[in-house]
C-alpha cells in the first residue's frame, strides 16, 4: 500500500470519521451507504459503488448506487472484474476508450462516466470481500494522491465488510438455533407425562428426536373407547411438522375423550389437516383403539406401516400395511375403513417410525423389517421396555456410527401372558 | 437426483428419474419436476426405473405433482418402481391416491383410459 503523502487536515479529519463510524456495529446496507458517501466526499467524486464478492456463485453483487439495486456479473466483468483478478487498483482516465469498461450499467442508469478509480476490497486475512469504486472527479481525473486516500478508505471498508457479514451469519445461525429449540419444547410438551396403567397389558414409547426435530411424535392414553394408540410422524423438519403433530394429538384427545368413532375421528382429522397444512405436506399416523375388555384393537393407518403384530402363539408377525393414505395430503373421498388386530397372551404390537426401518449404515445397507422381527421374536417375553432397549441396541450396532438423520419413536403395546398352571 | 424429460407422440412428456428422492433430491428436483409434469398441461408418465430409494420429502413431491395434474384435468402416472420404492408406496398406502402402474406400455395405456 502506497504512503499516504500530505494529507490536507479536513481530508484526515473525513477519514478520521469515516473510520469510527465504521467500527461501530452496522446492518450491512447502512454501512455500505456510509462508505459510499465518504468516498464521494473525500474522493470528490460524482458516484462511488461498493460492489461484494459471491464467491460461491463467482460473481459481484452491487448492493449500493445512487439508483442502482442488486446488480449481479459475472466476477471477470469489466474494470470491477479486472480488478479482482488483479488485486490492485485500476485508475482509468478515460474509461471508454479502455476496452476492459462495461457501457451496460451506464445505459440502464443513464449515467455517463468518464473517469474510474477501481480498488479491491481485501480484508485483515487477506480476502477479497469485494470492490470498491469511484467514477468521474470533480473538475478532474483521479490523481496518486486520491488513489492513496482511496486504498486507506478501502482497507477500512474491507474490514468492516467482513465483520458485518460474520456477524449476520452469527445471528442467522443463533435464529436456528433457537428454532430448532423451540420445536423441540413443543415436541416434547405434547407427549405423555406418565404412559397409562392398563391391567393384563404393559407397553413402553421410546422417543428419541434427530438433532433436527423430525416431526415425530406418539400417544398413549386411556379414552372413552378404551386405550388411544398413536405414532405419528409429519414431513419435514423444525418448528412447522411439531405443531402439526402436536395439533393432531390435541384433536385426538378430544374427540376420543367424547366418544367419537374411530372412522369419523379420522376422517374429520384428515381433512382438517388437508385445509391446513402447506403445499402437499402430510402427516402419517397409526391410530388405534384397544378395547381392553375384548382384547380387540380397531386401527386406521394414514401412511404409517409397517405394523407388525408379534403372534405370540405362532411365534411368527402378521405385518399390516397402512389402510390409508397419509392424512393430510388430500381429503377423504370416502369413509376410512378400519382393520381389527386380535391381541392374544403374549402378543406384541410394535409401531416403529420408519427410520428405524430404513437407517442406513456406511455400506449403504437398511436396518429394514427382518432385523426388528428377529430382535422382537428373541425378546418377545420380556417387557416392552428391554424390548425396546435391544432394538436400539442392535440398531447402534448396525450403524456402526452413521448418523441419525431423523426421529426414532417406538411404542410397544404387550399383551401379558397368562400365568402358567402348575 | 437426475431428470430427463422426453416429448412423446400425443404430445405427452415421459419424464425418466434417477437418484435418490429424500429431502436433498426433492430439493434439487422441485422445480423442474413440477414444470414438466404439471405446468405443461399435458399428460405425463413418470418413469422410476431410476429411483434407488424414496423418503418423505420425495413422496411429497409426487402427491403435490400429482394433485397438481389432476387439478389441470390431465394424467400423471408413476411405473417401473424398484421394489424398494413399490413397497414403500404400498406399505404407506399411496396406491390410493398416485397411479402406479407396472411398466411403461401399462402407464401410456392409463393415459388414454
Amino acid at each position: 500500500m502506497s504512503a499516504i503523502p500530505s494529507l490536507a487536515s479536513d481530508e484526515l479529519a473525513a477519514l478520521l470519521s469515516v473510520t469510527r463510524r465504521l467500527a461501530a456495529p452496522f446492518k450491512l446496507s447502512a454501512m455500505l451507504a456510509e462508505v459510499t458517501a465518504a468516498a464521494c466526499s473525500v474522493l470528490q467524486a460524482e458516484r462511488a459503488s461498493v460492489w461484494l464478492l459471491d464467491a460461491a456463485r463467482h460473481e459481484l453483487v452491487l448492493e449500493v448506487a445512487s439508483d442502482i439495486r442488486h446488480v449481479r456479473i459475472p466476477q471477470t466483468h469489466g474494470l470491477v472484474g479486472a480488478c479482482v483478478s488483479a488485486r490492485a487498483p485500476i485508475n482509468v482516465p478515460d474509461c471508454y476508450a479502455d476496452p476492459r469498461f462495461d457501457a451496460s450499467v451506464d445505459r440502464r442508469s443513464g449515467f455517463v462516466t468518464r473517469c474510474s478509480l477501481t480498488l479491491p476490497l481485501v480484508d485483515h486475512q487477506d480476502t477479497l470481500v469485494g470492490v470498491m469504486q469511484v467514477l468521474n472527479k470533480r473538475g478532474g481525473v483521479f490523481e496518486d494522491d486520491d488513489q492513496a486516500l482511496a486504498e486507506a478508505l478501502a482497507a477500512q471498508c474491507a474490514v468492516a465488510l467482513s465483520r458485518v457479514r460474520m456477524t449476520e451469519q452469527v445471528i442467522a445461525a443463533e435464529a436456528m438455533r433457537k428454532e430448532l429449540e423451540l420445536a423441540a419444547v413443543v415436541q416434547a410438551s405434547a407427549l405423555p407425562q406418565m404412559l397409562p396403567q392398563l391391567p393384563g397389558y404393559r407397553m413402553h414409547a421410546t422417543f428419541r428426536p434427530a438433532q433436527q426435530t423430525g416431526g415425530d411424535g406418539y400417544d398413549l392414553a386411556l379414552v372413552q373407547g378404551g386405550l388411544l394408540v398413536l405414532l405419528a410422524d409429519a414431513t419435514g423438519h423444525g418448528i412447522a411438522p411439531a405443531l402439526s403433530v402436536t395439533q393432531m394429538q390435541a384433536m385426538l384427545r378430544m374427540a376420543f375423550r367424547l366418544g367419537a368413532p374411530l372412522e369419523t375421528v379420522f376422517h374429520e382429522v384428515n381433512d382438517r389437516l388437508a385445509e391446513t397444512l402447506p403445499d402437499s405436506h402430510f402427516v402419517t399416523a397409526f391410530i388405534g383403539l384397544l378395547d381392553p375388555a375384548t382384547h380387540l384393537l380397531r386401527f386406521i393407518s394414514g401412511g404409517q406401516g409397517p405394523i407388525l403384530h408379534y403372534q405370540a402363539g405362532a411365534d411368527a408377525f402378521v405385518a399390516h400395511k397402512a389402510t390409508s393414505f397419509p392424512m393430510g395430503a388430500m381429503p377423504l373421498r370416502k369413509p376410512p375403513k378400519a382393520v381389527s388386530m386380535d391381541l392374544a397372551a403374549g402378543d406384541v404390537l410394535v409401531l416403529l417410525s420408519d427410520c428405524i426401518y430404513e437407517y442406513e449404515n456406511a455400506a449403504g445397507e437398511v436396518f429394514g423389517r427382518e432385523r426388528v422381527e428377529s430382535v422382537v421374536r428373541e425378546a418377545a417375553a420380556a417387557p416392552p421396555s428391554l424390548i425396546a432397549e435391544r432394538l436400539l441396541q442392535t440398531l447402534a450396532v448396525f450403524a456402526d456410527g452413521a448418523p441419525q438423520d431423523d426421529d426414532i419413536t417406538m411404542v410397544l403395546l404387550q399383551r401379558q401372558a397368562l400365568p402358567a398352571l402348575s | 437426483m437426475q431428470m430427463e424429460l422426453i416429448e412423446l407422440d400425443g404430445p405427452v412428456n415421459l419424464v425418466r428419474l434417477d437418484g435418490r428422492l429424500d429431502a436433498p433430491g426433492a430439493d434439487t428436483l422441485g422445480m423442474r419436476f413440477t414444470a414438466a409434469t404439471v405446468a405443461q398441461g399435458r399428460p405425463v408418465i413418470v418413469d422410476l426405473s431410476g429411483v434407488s430409494f424414496i423418503a418423505s420429502m420425495g413422496i411429497r413431491l409426487l402427491i403435490s405433482c400429482a394433485k397438481g395434474a389432476h387439478l389441470k384435468g390431465h394424467k400423471f402416472v408413476l411405473f417401473g418402481a424398484q421394489p424398494f420404492v413399490q413397497d414403500v408406496f404400498e406399505q404407506a398406502g399411496l396406491d390410493q391416491i398416485l397411479d402406479i402402474a407396472a411398466s411403461e406400455s401399462e402407464a401410456l395405456e392409463r393415459l388414454s383410459a
